[in-house]
């Protein structure tokens, strides 16, 4: 049965393995590949593969432009950062925007896997109740008393 | 029809000048525990929303006639603007928008208030102090630095008109949506506080509010789907999220109120996590809150626009008094707070739900994160840094899919504790499914690693719910039982919570196949003169004729573009670059030919004098499993919002889950 189940997830792992996503090099590609890695200077916040506006139409028209004379989508990424800036980058060189959802993450998942072990081994630990507090206390003193009303 | 925008202002202070008499009275009603008082502050919010509404009637009555002697009907409406989207004005600029919250918060408050039971008077008074309290703020906004009341002194002929891409039938429902889900969280919120406040910590709250919650939770959803459909007809980019910060002002509410929805039900089956439900439905009211800050403040397009505006300088004291002060009550409370249960065991129902948790939440501060990056980069750099798509997805890819794969096993653990070798059985035959389809897919030629992880999880997850589906209705077949659709509905309605929440997840399903599918979206852009073609996949577009017409309102400019695939003729298609002469801005009205398995999307981009047409020409698999998506999750919710009993605070809490638990629930 382990056997089995190995081979199976071999199988998936090759599987996922071999489906690499396939590069092409026709300009139209690699011009929208550029247009959805820069923010578009005509709508705040938004890449200029998704801005509506005819400015923007213009700029794509004008990478694609780049792109049919064979130049690279990285190529083209540098000049327009040269004639623009580093603000047009979609996805900040500053590792700081990079990690900081990644440490949230981990950190999150470390701070619930600690507390549920902690939990269930101090239940393990301890069967019977470690004594009652104020607020159960009074909580069984009226379930009781609640009981013997009815 | 009058003008009655005369009589705006005047209600708007009456309605301040009642919600601080609501304030006043439901505080005093909770502190010395006076029924009386918490009957009369209920009434002051009655009065409130009865005179936000008057405001909001002659804020429409004067959008309709053209009163552009009101700066607001001024600059967000004019005389040609189609009669259907004059209430679109009332939601199009920052004033109205403000006002249209004030009503949904007043409305909500007086419905909710009233028909919570007598019993609770002091979760009552509490609830309806924060409420007054929160209208106070919106009214004083409305009242002070964004009055949509404003008189121009030379009153103009006509007005400056809507932004076309806001005269759309989804701009008439999307914004109204997303603000129901927004205000709606302000009932949970306010008795989440009003049971810190009390002291009255045990479920009722919740249970008071269950109904609230998911209503908000719905109608957010529903708007931010539909939000993209907009963006999708719309805006002619292809696509329908472009993890703008506008958007993201709606998600990130909307993850941390799903993270609530299921941490609540792990408060009602094991009494844990009182504290974490709390602070949970806080984040998503100060997000709801944010969210509305972030979109009507300015402070999106530059800090410095922010600065000059003055709404933001309102929002941000209220927004960290809020938070700071929420959070302080819940430290106040916290030994209250403790749990009445621990964790048994880390492969359980409660732990499954921690990982949820986990995940929504630190989805939600990831957006956060990088909705609010460009103005610190801003405010700490001087250069403004933008965060844009490939940041998100890089994040939420591999988080989404362990949500998918989480909805998939969660509902298959059961309580407190489970042996692997159990989890192991009853996982088998969807992990079995799951491979399967990665391995067809695979063998297709499906070639992107994060697409078949996407189809072969969603399967996985479709077919645990299938499962929970057929074991539940197993029990009414039978000889002489009932039939399989019988069944099936029989089980969906008798445990409407349950199996109404399996059909939400089967909708997210569709919507993730659908979402998956732009891994394989194209993309071409063209400039077309009459008579020319270009090719996009399998199919071929010829560019025919170009129509050209005026109406009052617009200049219109429309291609027809022959689509074939093979050599067959299969579809006309019409999009349209129009020019709008109010706003003097052109605008493109896209085409599109929809099927389950692909969209074909075209759009004008412009028009040369010789008839030229830049044409950007999109294939997108799977978009329409999107919609599809929506609409089962609507179902679901109905099924969900249908099953809640009228409201039993105070009551008795309902007995607690049994110890000893069957496999599932």
């Amino acid at each position: 049965m382990r056997g089995r189940a190995t081979i199976f997830l071999a199988t998936i792992g090759a599987v996922l393995v071999v489906a690499v996503p396939h590069a092409s090099a026709d300009a139209q590609d690699v011009a929208r590949r550029v247009a959805q890695e820069i923010i578009s200077p005509f709508c705040p916040g938004v890449t200029l593969h998704d801005c509506p506006s005819s400015e923007a139409d213009e700029m794509r028209r004008e990478i694609l432009a780049l792109a049919e004379t064979g130049m690279s989508s990285d190529e083209i990424i540098d000049l327009l950062v040269e004639e623009r800036g580093e603000e047009i980058l979609a996805e900040p060189s500053n590792p700081l925007a990079w990690t900081l959802p990644a440490v949230l993450v981990v950190l999150g998942a470390g701070v619930a896997i600690f507390l549920m072990t902690r939990w269930s081994r101090r239940r393990r630990a301890e069967p019977v109740a470690e004594g009652l507090n104020d607020v159960d206390r009074n909580r069984v003193r009226a379930e009781v008393k609640r009981m013997r009303e009815r | 029809m009058i003008s009655l925008a005369g009589l705006g202002r005047p209600s708007l202070l009456a309605a301040l000048v009642l919600a601080f008499a609501a304030l006043v009275l439901h505080g005093l009603g909770a502190l010395r525990s006076r029924k009386d008082l918490t009957e009369a502050g209920i009434r002051a919010t009655i009065g409130t929303a009865v005179f936000v509404g008057i405001a909001v009637v002659s804020l429409v009555s004067a959008l309709y006639v053209h009163d552009f002697s009101l700066d607001y009907v001024a600059r967000y409406s004019s005389r040609s603007l189609p009669g259907p989207y004059t209430i679109t004005a009332l939601w199009g600029g920052m004033e109205g928008s403000l006002l249209f919250w004030a009503l949904l918060l007043t409305t909500f408050s007086a419905v909710a208030l009233r028909r919570v039971d007598a019993r609770t008077t002091r979760l009552v008074g509490w609830a309806g102090a924060v409420l007054a309290g929160i209208a106070l703020f919106f009214l004083a906004l409305l009242v002070m630095p964004a009055n949509p009341f404003t008189r121009l002194a030379d009153v103009p002929v006509d007005g400056a008109g809507l932004n076309p891409l806001l005269q759309s039938p989804g701009m008439v429902i999307h914004p109204p949506l997303l603000y129901t889900g927004f205000v709606g969280f302000s009932i949970p919120f306010a008795f989440a506080m009003a049971a810190l406040f009390s002291g009255h910590l045990d479920d009722s709250w919740l249970k008071a509010t269950r109904r609230w919650t998911l209503f908000a939770w719905s109608a957010l959803s529903i708007g931010i789907v539909l939000g993209g459909a907009w963006a999708y007809t719309e805006l002619g980019w292809g696509g329908y999220w472009a993890w703008d910060p506008v958007e993201n002002a709606s998600f990130m509410p909307w993850l941390t109120a799903t993270a609530f929805l299921h941490s609540v039900v792990i408060q009602e089956k094991r009494r844990m996590f009182k504290v974490w439900n709390v602070v949970l439905i806080l984040l998503t009211y100060v997000l709801a809150v944010f969210g509305t800050f972030l979109t009507r403040s300015g402070i999106l397009s530059s800090i410095h626009t922010f600065t000059e505006g003055s709404t933001g300088k309102w929002f941000l004291p209220f927004l960290g008094g809020m938070l700071l002060g929420s959070l302080g009550v819940v430290a106040a409370r916290y030994e209250k707070l403790r749990s009445d249960n621990r964790f048994d065991s880390l492969l359980s129902r409660e732990s499954a739900f921690l990982l949820n948790n986990v995940l929504f939440v630190a989805a939600a501060l990831t957006v956060l994160w990088g909705t609010i990056y460009p103005i610190v980069a801003e405010a700490t750099s001087g250069v403004r840094l933008t965060v844009g798509p490939p940041f998100f997805n890089s994040v939420f890819i591999p988080v989404g899919l362990a949500i998918v794969c989480l909805t998939g096993i969660g509902p298959l653990i059961s309580w407190r504790r489970m042996s692997s070798g159990s989890l192991t059985r009853i996982v088998r035959v969807p992990l079995l499914a799951g491979a399967s389809i990665a391995i067809a897919l695979a063998i297709a030629g499906v070639r992107s690693t994060g697409a078949l992880l996407a189809f072969s999880l969603c399967t996985f997850t479709a077919t645990a719910i299938g499962s929970e589906f057929v074991r539940g209705s197993s029990v009414y077949r039978g000889p002489g039982q009932l039939s399989w659709p019988a069944a099936l509905l029989k089980t969906l309605l008798r445990n409407r919570r349950r199996y109404g929440g399996y059909v939400v997840h089967l909708g997210v399903i569709l919507i993730v196949i659908g979402l998956s599918g732009s891994a394989f979206s194209s993309e071409r852009q063209e400039l077309l003169s009459i008579g020319e073609s270009t090719t996009i996949g399998d199919y071929t577009l010829t560019y025919e004729t170009l129509r050209q017409d005026e109406t009052d309102e617009k200049q219109i400019n429309e291609a027809t573009l022959i689509v074939s695939r093979g050599g067959e003729e299969i579809a006309t298609m019409r999009p349209q670059r129009n020019f709008h002469f109010a706003q003097e801005q052109p605008q493109s009205e896209v085409a599109i030919r929809t099927t389950p398995v692909e969209d074909l999307y075209v759009v004008i981009t412009s028009f040369d004098q010789d008839g030229t047409a830049a044409v950007r020409a999109f294939i997108n698999p799977l978009t329409w499993w999107i919609w599809a998506g929506a609409a089962v999750m609507l179902v679901g919710m109905g099924v969900l919002l249908s099953s809640e009993k009228p409201v039993e605070v105070g009551a008795p809490a309902r007995k607690r889950a049994p110890e000893k638990v069957a496999v599932t629930q």
